[in-house]
């Protein structure tokens, strides 16, 4: 197994592919990245509600919890 | 409905409360996030730079990397949301209504994933980005159907009847699973026949397969982590009048 260009600049080019390749690689990073920030900023989002919630208070609904 | 059954082991019950979910997987998580991260980076250097480049399509052939498990996992994943809601409608698992909502807005971001980079890989190969074939197509049903599923969530108030409107619409939709699974055997397509198959040995070269099972193992350890991610965060939302859920945002940690 051995690195399959001659250079970084034939590695970017990818043979002339490199736009169509890097594209979809940088797509899925952003992807992938935003599914697994959105779940814990929504979860830091409702713990700090919460947190903030005075003791005793009940069910009253502050503005984050109301989402979704 | 809250019948006893004595015969399902004391992990299943842990299991099914939202209480018992949340404490059961805060251990899981730094491992499955330390095993999606090594898995999907060391794959893609290898898919990237270290496996051959296709005899036929060059390059760009690399894009099966993400392309062939994002599609795997799209799928995989409608069955993921189909049966928990299915559990749900039956049983009325709390939990199982949660992990469906969870599911499909993961479901949603790798058939868009797998889209995308079809289209992307689609261009230099077939010389266009879309083509309105039968595998692409029901790809694109797909995506509607984990769509669906979201916006049903966000057209009720009620959590309980919002679950058993995305159950029905997430069963019915079960339909196009195995439309997708066998486009390309039934219809004339540009889409190549699957890479993959359990019956036979892969129609690919061990040095090209290999990085693609590393992707694929990554791709599943992302979709567990992202999932009870996912879960832990609607428990905290409708959970958030319990005692325990109060006291764990008192305490500031997980």
């Amino acid at each position: 197994m051995s690195f399959q260009f001659d250079s970084l600049v034939a590695f970017y080019a990818m043979g002339g592919h490199g736009p169509f390749v890097w594209l979809s690689y940088l797509f899925t990073l952003m992807v992938l990245v935003w599914l697994v920030a959105s779940p814990l900023l929504r979860a830091r989002r409702l713990r700090a509600a919460l947190a903030r919630r005075r003791p005793g208070a009940g069910h009253q609904r502050s503005a984050e919890e109301k989402e979704s | 409905m809250a019948r006893t059954r004595p015969i399902m082991p004391a992990w299943f019950h842990r299991l099914g409360s939202p209480k018992g979910f949340y404490s059961m997987t805060t251990p899981w998580l730094p491992w499955l996030a330390a095993a999606s991260l090594v898995l999907l980076i060391g794959g893609a250097v290898w898919g990237l730079g270290f496996a051959p480049a296709d005899a036929k399509q060059g390059n760009s052939f690399r894009i099966i990397y993400i392309h062939v498990p994002s599609a795997f996992l799209a799928l995989a994943g409608y069955y993921v949301m189909a049966v928990a809601g299915a559990i749900g409608l039956i049983w009325r698992m709390k939990l199982s209504f949660m992990a469906m909502k969870a599911a499909a807005p993961l479901g949603a971001a790798l058939t868009l994933i797998s889209l995308v980079t079809g289209a992307l890989w689609g261009k230099p190969t077939w010389g266009t980005y879309w083509v309105w074939d039968a595998r692409i197509t029901s790809m694109l049903v797909l995506f509607f159907l984990y769509l669906g599923v979201i916006a049903l969530h966000y057209a009720y108030t009620n959590g309980e009847a919002a679950g058993k409107a995305a159950a029905v619409l997430a069963l019915v939709g079960t339909a196009n699973i195995p439309i997708i699974y066998k486009s390309v055997d039934w219809w004339y397509t540009l889409h190549q026949p699957a890479t993959i198959k359990l019956t036979e040995a892969p129609s690919m070269h061990p040095s090209m397969f290999q990085p693609l099972l590393v992707m694929i193992a990554g791709f599943y350890c992302l979709y567990a982590l992202v999932l009870i991610l996912n879960i832990r965060a609607e428990i905290l939302h409708r959970e958030r009048s319990s005692h325990w859920v109060v006291e764990l945002a008192r305490r500031g940690r997980s």
